[in-house]
């Protein structure tokens, strides 16, 4: 069968690997999965204006990553902004650094007036972000079939709560939550729904995997009392929509500490549960509390390892992660997936990439056996 | 009549619930009661503000309830500020130092850097803060004027950590290095990383800045 071409005889494809990671089965191997977005410019060596711009360039950089490094999905493009810039928020296209968000055009500076005024763009033509997600999702399917690669595709979305903070401005939001919760919750609502539509528009361009990035929420911002008052809510009906559109796998990341809502994320509704770095997070707390429930993404640390640290370095790392939770989480009856927390560096050494998805292939396929 | 002490301890509750009105009308009672402006500012606003930072730091606050606490430090400050600012020119009272902070150039996520900047400025500091997405030259020229001085920048995002780095060089190249210290931070920042670009410390948080700017300030070069 051509979609079976990428598979070895005994391994699983990256899809299989992956699903049946997502689904608390037990794969081959862990799989790998790391968050990768600007740095998919570099790989086709093109300036992140016209990654960022450009569905063809968002879909070659993206497919070059892909065919360099062999990992087990493939990252859908994402900018923290998207959504919100269809909805009215401004945007600065830089040449050669990630688009900026312009915090001196706020879209809702009036909280009631503004809100009402908003409307759930379409995802198909509504640019700069929507449209080109939508287009460069159907460029790489359409490759990866006719290549008969049988890989999945990430459709990301940005988390209803950060997307209102956007359009609103993270000061102001701060102070809403507190003096007008009722109006605030009408700006996530809309979020929520731009969101959902986004996500859907996704899976139906072949990024069955949505997967909510929600970086404006984690404790460093509000506490788990707002978080399960004003994110929760948001993240349920995004996971929900999504599974009764088709969906067979959804994810949840949320940047930045978040031990304070671990328990909670895992009540959004997805299937995986990606927290942040292992290096200063309390990993083996959440596979403790959640572990049993979904499948946990692991992030290897993103700056002093994979930016800064040797091959070596991320060899190592993969070998602790593998060998301290692959257990764990077999234990549990569950799995999880090596990831990156957040999005890698675009300098980030190739050679780091190459041994961080070489890394389960020595240390993590199941069953897993340490050898400390 | 409320003595010094009470009005001293109803400013300081003011600042710490976030209470912008109160602060206010506490900051010109303790004026009006005989307290100097360097006290009202130290005791009575910038020590609330190391409560604030010390909740928000183990989890007891968060970012609403820190920032419902700047702005009624900021109030009670406008109505402070012009007897510091004589108290300054009499040289009855001295700065601790000039910092100058800014979101690296690329990048706009700021409030981090806010934060930092509440600390730092409660604690007596003169502060100028270049804003975000700052050109990289901008910082050069703010630390010409002010040298010596500390130098603090962030950013959210790994893609524009190499500006942090270009930073570096720049300072060097100006031939003003040595009369800088340099303080980096935000999410994807670490101490390998400032260590690697040679900045002189890495703030973890916006308390554990605060620490660190204090003990750069020690080493500065004399004017």
């Amino acid at each position: 069968m051509a979609t079976f071409m990428s598979k070895i005889v005994g391994q699983m494809t990256h899809r299989e690997r992956l699903f049946e990671a997502a689904h608390k089965r037990t794969p081959d191997m862990i799989p790998v999965w790391p968050y990768m977005v600007n740095y998919n410019a570099r790989q086709w060596n093109i300036s992140m204006r016209l990654y960022n711009t450009d569905p063809i360039f968002t879909a070659k950089g993206e497919l070059a990553s892909f065919y360099k490094h062999r990992q087990d999905g493939i990252g859908g493009f994402r900018f923290v902004g998207q959504g919100a810039c269809e909805m009215g928020a401004k945007v600065l296209i830089q040449e050669d650094l990630e688009p900026l968000w312009d915090q001196d055009n706020l879209r809702v500076k009036d909280l009631v007036k503004d809100t009402e005024t908003l409307e759930v763009p379409d995802p198909y033509t509504a640019g700069p972000f929507m449209s080109l997600v939508t287009s460069s999702n159907q460029m790489v399917i359409e490759e990866v079939r006719r290549r008969g690669i049988d890989v999945r595709l990430h459709g990301r979305v940005m988390g209803p709560f950060t997307v209102a903070t956007f359009l609103r401005g993270i000061e102001a939001s701060m102070f809403d939550i507190v003096e007008r919760p009722s109006e605030y919750k009408k700006l996530t609502k809309i979020c929520t729904e731009t969101e959902t539509v986004f996500g859907k528009a996704q899976i139906d361009t072949g990024a069955t995997t949505p997967w909510i990035s929600e970086p404006n929420s984690n404790s460093d911002f509000i506490s788990a009392k707002d978080w399960d008052e004003f994110v929760l809510p948001t993240l349920q009906a995004c996971h929900g929509a999504w599974h009764e559109h088709g969906a067979d796998w959804t994810m949840q990341h949320q940047c930045g500490d978040s031990t304070m809502n671990r328990d909670s994320l895992a009540k959004s509704g997805c299937d995986t549960v990606y927290p942040d770095s292992w290096k200063w997070l309390p990993i083996h707390e959440y596979v403790a509390a959640i572990g049993k429930k979904v499948c946990l993404g692991l992030s290897l640390e993103i700056t002093d390892t994979l930016l800064l640290g040797t091959p070596e370095d991320c060899k190592e790392e993969g070998k602790q992660l593998a060998w301290m939770y692959g257990p764990k989480q077999q234990a549990n009856k569950s799995a999880c997936i090596f990831t990156s927390g957040c999005e890698i560096a675009p300098d980030m050494p190739d050679e780091n990439l190459d041994e961080m998805v070489h890394a389960p292939k020595e240390f993590g396929v199941y069953p897993i056996k340490p050898k400390w | 009549m409320a003595s010094k002490e009470e009005l001293m301890k109803k400013l300081n509750e003011a600042i710490i619930v976030g209470k912008d009105q109160d602060a206010i009308k506490m900051a010109k009672d303790c004026l009006a009661s005989g307290l100097s402006a360097y006290d009202v500012a130290i005791k009575g606003l910038a020590a609330p503000m190391k409560v604030v930072g010390d909740k928000y730091e183990t989890h007891e606050y968060f970012l609403p309830q820190v920032l419902f606490s700047a702005k009624a430090l900021y109030a009670a400050l406008d109505v402070v500020k012009p007897e510091l600012e004589k108290s300054v020119k009499s040289g009855a009272m001295k700065s601790p130092g000039c910092y100058i902070t800014g979101v690296i150039q690329g990048d706009t996520h700021d409030i981090g850097k806010n934060l930092v900047k509440i600390m730092v400025e409660s604690s007596g500091f003169k502060v100028i803060d270049c804003g975000r997405d700052v050109p990289l030259n901008k910082y050069v020229e703010e630390c010409k004027k002010n040298a010596p001085c500390i130098l603090g920048t962030s950013t959210l995002m790994t893609t524009t950590m190499p500006m942090m780095d270009k930073l570096e060089e720049i300072l060097r190249e100006a031939g003003i290095r040595d009369k800088v210290k340099t303080l980096v931070g935000g999410s994807p920042v670490s101490q390998p990383f400032a260590d690697r670009i040679g900045a002189d410390a890495f703030g973890e948080d916006a308390a554990d800045a605060l620490r660190k700017i204090k003990e750069l300030v020690t080493k500065l070069p004399k004017k």
